[in-house]
């Protein structure tokens, strides 16, 4: 691992802590104003997921020479994905029954997003097949969640609502992510540093998004 | 060599009994101190085993420092939470109930694992103690408690309650995992694996202090 990586994982990790502080503190803010926390926490939740993911392999690299192929690094992503699967379910719970009506229509054309990630997801395991098991690990989530952030996103855009913003940082994340995977498969990795930023500036959008809906 | 069958049944005779002359919450936290040190007898073969399988199957240049830091700690999250999971979705407790659950079974777990390493390193260690008392103890108690005040958020939300679980899952594994990877390296990176569950403890005190567990 040369020094530019190292600088790019910590990039990351910089930009990940800096969001799981944010979204703890925002959580206890929250929880004092008996607004609702709970989406803050499940933020925080993801973002914790993703620092530690990045710690462990960071660490790995350094410690043991090599990141190992299947790791709980990458359970960690998982977690992670879980959580802002949680957080999409909880933003289609606080729907109102006219509201939950209305978004019905929009299910079908969100069946898009959980093509393209199965298409990304084949071009992976085409060109490098020896870690079908790592794909298959991050497709599953990675599925589910771009589907419900296409259905809220676009059934949120019909409200007018501002949680459409959140919902399309949710898939701009998702699509770096393919996009670097990809790149990591064919061998370019020197893309975290502009992960990172979108990381940054995905955080920044989210929250401010977030807060004012919970300021609403 | 230590039996650890018989250490277990050595401290969960009496606990099973005073768990049978007592009621409430009291035998509900002698319980799953109980379960707890069950677990990590299971969790022991179960690893044993795994790493015997793996290496065998394959993965032969997979070592034991590195089966300690992939393995083990999936292993015995998983085994650990089993108890509270099974808890939560049977039961349907309060959330006081299913923190003091939680750090119960991650309190015996931890208790019968430092008992088994403390007897293994000669007993007369006093700084092998200490070390293991405020290394691996508060890692297995940060991770209960995770895990426990993670379930209390959201056991109640219905469908969000299952992807919550398995993220906070995930999450406890790789804590667990980075601390594994730590200690098992030498110099600096063991003594920040030392230091870590320690900061984590405070950072979770701290976070958790006047808590309400109380959501809109």
């Amino acid at each position: 691992m040369n020094t530019l990586e190292i600088i790019d994982w910590i990039s990351y990790i910089m930009g990940a802590a800096l969001a799981a502080a944010w979204g703890s503190l925002s959580f206890r803010r929250a929880r004092k104003r008996k607004g609702d926390a709970l989406f803050f926490y499940l933020l925080a939740g993801f973002y914790a997921c993703i620092l530690m993911c990045d710690i462990y392999y960071l660490l790995t690299w350094i410690v043991e020479d090599y990141p190992f192929v299947l790791s709980p690094g990458d359970l960690s992503w998982v977690g992670g994905l879980s959580f802002l699967i949680t957080a999409a379910l909880a933003l289609a719970d606080k729907w109102t029954p006219g509201q939950r009506e209305a978004a019905k229509k929009y299910r079908l054309p969100a069946l898009a997003a959980p093509a393209v990630c199965i298409a990304f997801n084949i071009a992976y395991i085409t060109i490098y097949p020896e870690i079908i098991v790592n794909y298959l690990l991050y497709a599953v989530p990675t599925v589910i969640l771009s589907y419900f952030a296409l259905w809220l996103f676009l059934a949120e855009h019909s409200a007018q609502s501002n949680m459409q913003i959140y919902h399309l940082m949710v898939l701009v994340w998702l699509a770096v992510q393919l996009f670097y995977d990809l790149f990591s498969t064919l061998g370019w990795n020197y893309s975290f540093l502009f992960c990172s930023l979108l990381l940054t500036l995905a955080t920044t959008t989210i929250y401010f998004t977030v807060r004012k809906e919970a300021d609403a | 060599m230590i039996y650890l069958e018989n250490i277990f049944i050595g401290l969960a005779v009496p606990l099973i009994i005073a768990a049978c002359l007592l009621k409430g919450e009291t035998r509900r936290f002698l319980v799953f101190f109980t379960l707890g040190l069950l677990t990590c007898l299971l969790s022991a073969h179960i690893n044993s085993f795994i790493a015997a399988a793996v290496s065998n199957n394959g993965y032969a240049s997979l070592t034991m420092r590195q089966a300690m830091a992939q393995i083990t700690p999936i292993c015995e999250e998983i085994m650990k939470a089993l108890p509270v999971f099974f808890f939560v979705a049977a039961r349907r407790p309060g959330r006081d109930s299913i923190v003091t659950a939680s750090l119960a079974a991650g309190l015996g777990f931890a208790i019968l694992e430092n008992c088994f390493y403390i007897m293994g390193a000669g007993s007369s260690d006093f700084l092998f103690a200490l070390t293991r008392g405020f290394s691996a103890g508060l890692t297995h108690t940060v991770c209960a408690a995770i895990l426990g005040y993670g379930l209390a958020l959201t056991h109640w939300r219905g469908r969000l309650a299952a992807p919550c679980a398995f993220a906070l899952l995930c999450m406890t594994s790789t804590f667990h995992a980075i601390y594994n990877l730590l200690v098992a390296a030498d110099g600096a990176w063991r003594t920040a694996g030392y230091i870590m569950p320690v900061i984590t403890a405070a950072a979770v005190i701290i976070g958790m202090a006047n808590t309400k567990l109380k959501f809109k």
